[in-house]
């Protein structure tokens, strides 16, 4: 390849990317994090404490197999709250975007440490999140809509400084949250197409008759109709196959976010599986770049003015 | 337009050049080895995969953990419900309460609120509850009694049991805030939904319940719905 090639491809990775979605993605996982701390906060001894559902002595049992320790592992009722008080206020600046390049990693530990402290409370939604947030800690996430930025808005044209290895790492990291939503979808699509009632159009059927998924006066409407039911088995799998090759390509990029976000926006509707739905799509918002936000920002502010 | 390779201008620029197309190679190589890593163990089951089971879960367990069967191959279809009684001692000698359904409310609490605070627990209870139905699985007679006998011992109890007796427990001590229980039992109804073809039957007409009775095993205290304990 020639030096050219090379000179685009260190141009590319130099420049920090994507700065409106990495900001997006902060305040989403930010706010992810608060429904369950602040969320959670009358049943948090039940869910996580000295005297959870997941007893202390089980999670000391397994922790050589689970190999993954909690900071809120503790016997005291009082050390608990504490640490429970102070991993909000770590969520509560990271969010906000404050001093986000060191807050990152206490932010990672925060939310893992909760998470496995009870193992049975975690969803695939939360799988994905702690895949996700260790590439987070590397992103420039306060160039906008933050305490560090002083709230730039996205309007807001803004040159991040020159600075190679930072911009390396950010634009890597980007690389591999992208890989890793690819990844969730394109194997859960292959395990569906290896699934008989996925192949014969009936598994939304069966899915969403389970008593946890049901929602009363909607669920049936869309179970009954069996073109319905056959419809969003087929699209399903369609939709989680082809999403890779949707986000290979800038110019599809944003369907792939639409239909994501239609997606599991319904599940979480209908399914009230809001947790998950809110996980799977945070970091969508980093697969679209500044310039899309740009004029979907402007688009929406020229609708407002309209309006009035 | 052709881009022409920039010079770089002095030896500590070339130097410093250098140390970033190494960082690159290496965070791209690092990249690819953990992608490859995660994929092979995530991967439907293949020759591959289990080739390197050893190193793929070395890797990926527990920081990288995760599994996308969501409703796949094929999903659920049992309809789960979980009870639980507990034994009690007063002046006129020992007691059982009666089972009492401790998902329902939770299913409930849900379909009204889907903000609710219970949306973190009812995926909990129902993993925990299709977990324990696996793992109990359609085995009869012996080998089921023996498998029960195992879990008599809390210690040798899966996770999934563990967390439904002490998820009943807090729900039994709610519902009887005056009794001090000395055991606690679970039980779990499965029933399979109607079939595709027979969708707009009535409820009534879904095939009986089976039903899944855990051994007793001690109350422990477990922190109340609501408050701090």
């Amino acid at each position: 390849m020639s030096a050219a090639f090379w000179t685009r491809v260190r141009r590319r990775l130099t420049t920090e990317r994507h700065l409106l979605g990495c900001a997006l993605v902060r305040l989403g996982a930010g706010l992810v994090a608060l429904s369950y701390l602040v969320g959670h906060w009358s049943a948090r001894e039940l869910l996580w404490g000295p005297g959870a559902v997941y007893p202390l002595f089980l999670y000391r049992r397994d922790l050589s197999l689970l190999r993954w320790p909690s900071l809120f592992a503790v016997e005291s009722d009082v050390a608990f709250t504490a640490l429970y008080v102070a991993a909000i206020a770590v969520v509560g600046l990271y969010t906000i975007g404050w001093q986000t390049r060191w807050l990152g990693l206490p932010f990672y530990v925060v939310v893992s440490s909760l998470l496995a402290r009870n193992p049975m409370l975690l969803t695939g939604g939360d799988a994905l999140f702690l895949a996700e947030l260790p590439f987070l800690v590397f992103l420039d996430t306060g160039a906008y809509l933050s305490v560090d930025s002083g709230w730039r808005r996205p309007g807001e044209r803004f040159e991040p400084p020159s600075r190679p290895f930072a911009a390396l790492l950010h634009n890597v990291a980007l690389i591999g949250i992208a890989i890793q939503l690819c990844m969730a979808y394109e194997v859960s699509g292959l395990y569906k197409v290896a699934g008989e009632l996925w192949r014969n159009g009936t598994a939304v059927y069966y899915a969403l008759r389970r008593p946890e998924f049901v929602l009363p006066g909607v669920s049936a409407a869309i179970y009954r109709p069996a073109s319905v039911v056959t419809l969003l088995t087929y699209g399903t799998v369609a939709f989680e196959i082809a999403y890779p090759f949707l986000v290979w390509k800038r110019g599809t990029r944003w369907l792939a976010v639409l239909i994501a976000t239609l997606f599991h926006g319904a599940i979480a509707v209908v399914m009230g599986l809001v947790t998950f739905a809110a996980e799977m799509l945070v970091f969508q918002l980093v697969l679209l770049d500044d310039e899309q936000y740009r004029r979907a920002y402007g688009w929406l502010v020229r609708a407002d003015e309209r309006r009035r | 337009m052709r881009v022409q390779p920039a010079a770089p201008a002095t030896r500590r620029e070339a130097v410093r050049l250098a140390l970033w197309w190494l960082t690159a190679g290496a965070l791209a190589t690092g990249l690819a080895a953990h992608f490859t890593l995660v994929l092979l163990h995530v991967l439907p089951p293949n020759p591959v995969s289990a080739a390197f089971r050893g190193v793929t879960r070395a890797w990926v367990v527990p920081r990288f953990a995760q599994d996308w069967r969501l409703f796949a191959p094929t999903p659920v279809v049992n309809d789960c419900t979980a009870y639980a009684r507990a034994l009690y001692d007063d002046a006129d000698g020992e007691h059982v309460t009666e089972w009492l359904d401790f998902s329902t409310p939770v299913v409930r609490a849900v379909q009204r609120n889907r903000l609710s605070p219970r949306n973190a627990v009812l995926p909990m209870l129902f993993t925990a509850m299709y977990d324990v139905t696996n793992r109990a699985g359609p085995r009869d007679g012996l080998l089921r009694q023996r498998l029960l006998e195992e879990w008599s011992d809390v210690a040798r109890q899966p996770p999934s049991l563990v967390v439904l007796e002490a998820s009943g427990s807090a729900a039994l001590a709610a519902a009887h805030p005056d009794r001090a229980f000395r055991h606690v039992q679970v039980m779990i109804a499965i029933q399979p939904p109607l079939p595709f073809a027979e969708r707009n039957a009535p409820e009534d007409e879904r095939p009986q319940a089976a039903y899944l009775v855990l051994p007793r095993v001690p109350f422990q205290p477990v922190a109340a719905w609501g408050a701090g304990r």
